[in-house]
């Protein structure tokens, strides 16, 4: 990745600020601050290094974040690392990763207590659900998690490898979009997620999608059927 | 609202006033006039005891001023005995102007124009014009923007009557001709509380809702829009943002590239012109390239050189620095300040400058 910056069609470099502008709506409406790194939104598009794609890499600082098992003295902090790869010139999503690492902070240190990402490629891979989320203990790496602002000291888990069992769990499409859209239906008020959703309805049509077709012919060859054979149909 | 431009000039110096008289006749020329003020209307002894902004606003509801698009002033009214008002300012003037919801542009020689300029961009509520470049390019500048209002009044009572149009934002998106950029525009419109009272103000008539609004989204076009980079681009922000040389997006073969992006509304000025941000990103993505640069490349050869870092020149710019007005690059400059508009993306501080005026530019 060259961190090259590229220029998109306006239509997925306005949908992808509006997604975002939509995002920092619902956090300012719950009375919680979002932070990003300093660059523009639109010009978070850069090179990969291969003529036929490029990638947009965006990380996202979300402090005090509700969580209702956490006492009053300990605040609930997550970081988003996305990143979404596009076939060029089409501009059609091909691959995305969305790391979300969770930290309890107190005393100004954070805990990483629960990792994850959400993985699509496209024609998906062997062995691998179609959309899947993997759980690990796997930190967002450094210098991403400082561009957003965060300045806490973080503590991983006592033991190193304490995440022992990494499933891979079939989700739906868990593209940057959808993550976000997750993130405000768990943690903030039904008021502000009812808002986001209206306002992010339009914003979804507009955003590249991935290409899902394997996984789109097998559930609608059997329709009643809606076991874990579908998240695998790519293999056949 | 009148479609022909009636432009009403406040100068209390015979000499000049006669030298902008004419040079705006010539600007304005053929679809408007301009009046100076001071001459040809009457006014009651009873109104002669109302407070001077009091007294301006009835006159100018009467004619021959009744009707005008824009109010043009010196900043310098100390001389307006001339004018048949001892002590008048040019504040008088605004308050009365504001009051009929009339756009007015001011003007000074001193001090330096770029100063001035600048002053002036933390003053709300009308449009500043430098003088330093004598009373021909100020005569244009008012014309520019006499005609900007102008053509807002005449297409907005269409662009208001189709339904979807309900918000500040949806019009001037219409207006524009840009219905898909709404999103932006709303993003020029957060936290913009300079405009607040204004929105928020209700005309009871058609033709006063037409004029109240035509006096709000022209101040936020020209004001805002087309002051920060971000959803325009001025042909410095253009060419930083394209990655091109400014000496070399100044060539024409450069520029017709580019001519699709060329922003054609009200205030379009073929002296200082402005491309639409999408349809530049449109207009490069469409050619596969992954910049400006190397579009203009493509098509013209190696010749032409990436843009440079006003700050460190061994660095591509990408942005714009409102205060030195050069191209800069992210790494060299702040963004994001509490009085940019949301959506101004492209507009930033350069570190220098940051550093000289920083606490007076707030975070």
């Amino acid at each position: 990745m060259s961190n090259q910056g590229i220029l998109p069609p306006n239509k997925v470099g306005s949908a992808y600020e509006s997604l975002l502008e939509a995002f920092r709506a619902a956090v300012e409406d719950a009375n919680l601050s979002l932070s990003l790194p300093p660059r523009p939104v639109r010009n978070c598009f850069i090179q990969t290094g291969d003529a036929t794609t490029a990638a947009f890499k965006e990380s996202l600082y979300l402090k005090g974040w509700p969580c209702r098992k956490l006492s009053g003295t300990k605040r609930l902090d997550v970081v988003i690392n996305a990143l979404e790869t596009f076939a060029r010139p089409s501009w059609l999503l091909m691959k995305s990763t969305v790391y979300l690492n969770y930290f309890v902070v107190s005393n100004s240190i954070a805990d990483l207590v629960q990792a994850l990402h959400y993985d699509f490629v496209e024609g998906g891979q062997a062995c691998h659900p179609f959309f899947h989320v993997q759980l690990s203990d796997e930190p967002i790496p450094e210098e991403d998690l400082r561009s957003t602002g965060f300045d806490l000291e973080v503590r991983s888990p006592a033991r190193p490898n304490q995440c022992w069992v990494t499933t891979r769990i079939p989700t739906p499409d868990m593209t940057l979009a959808s993550v976000l859209y997750s993130l405000v239906a768990d943690h903030l008020e039904e008021d502000t997620f009812s808002q986001f959703a209206k306002n992010v309805h339009s914003i979804q049509e507009r955003l590249p999608s991935p290409s899902f077709d394997p996984l789109r012919k097998s559930l609608e060859q059997s329709m009643a059927h809606f076991k874990s054979s579908h998240w695998f149909a790519h293999m056949r | 609202m009148p479609t022909e431009i009636k432009v009403v000039l406040f100068e209390d110096t015979a000499q000049t006033q006669s030298e902008i008289l004419r040079a705006l006749a010539k600007h304005l020329k053929p679809d408007g006039t301009v009046l100076p003020f001071g001459n040809g209307f009457e006014e009651s002894e009873d109104d002669k005891k109302l407070m001077y902004e009091n007294r301006i606003e009835n006159i100018l509801t009467k004619e021959p001023f009744a009707g005008s698009t824009l109010l043009v002033a010196d900043r310098d009214l100390s001389k307006s005995v001339n004018l048949g008002f001892t002590g008048l300012s040019v504040n008088a003037v605004a308050a009365a102007a504001k009051k009929l919801a009339i756009p007015i542009c001011s003007y000074a020689r001193q001090p330096e124009g770029d100063n001035y300029d600048w002053r002036g961009r933390w003053e709300e509520g009308h449009i500043v014009l430098s003088f330093s470049e004598g009373e021909d390019e100020l005569a244009r500048r008012a014309s520019v923007a006499a005609r900007g209002f102008a053509q807002i009044a005449a297409e907005l009572p269409k662009v208001m009557a189709v339904a979807g149009n309900n918000s500040a934002v949806k019009i001037l998106a219409a207006l524009l001709g840009k219905p898909e950029y709404s999103e932006k525009f709303a993003l020029y419109g957060v936290g913009d509380q300079n405009r607040l009272s204004e929105i928020l103000a209700q005309a009871k008539l058609p033709d006063q809702r037409i004029q109240r609004m035509t006096h709000f989204l022209g101040y936020w076009l020209w004001d805002s829009l087309l002051r920060y980079p971000g959803l325009l681009v001025n042909e410095i922000a253009a060419g930083s943002y394209l990655n091109i040389a400014e000496s070399d997006f100044d060539e024409k073969k450069v520029q017709v590239i580019f001519e699709e992006a060329l922003y054609h509304g009200p205030f379009e000025d073929v002296k200082k012109p402005q491309w639409w941000r999408g349809v530049l990103d449109d207009i490069v993505a469409r050619e596969n390239c992954t910049d400006g640069l190397a579009l203009v490349q493509k098509k013209i050869g190696q010749a032409i050189r990436r843009s440079q870092c006003c700050v460190d020149s061994s660095k591509s710019a990408g942005y714009y620095c409102i205060i030195s007005r050069k191209p800069v690059s992210l790494e060299n400059s702040k963004g994001g300040l509490s009085w940019f508009p949301r959506g101004a993306d492209l507009t930033r501080i350069s570190n220098p400058k940051f550093d000289e005026y920083g606490p007076w530019l707030g975070a």
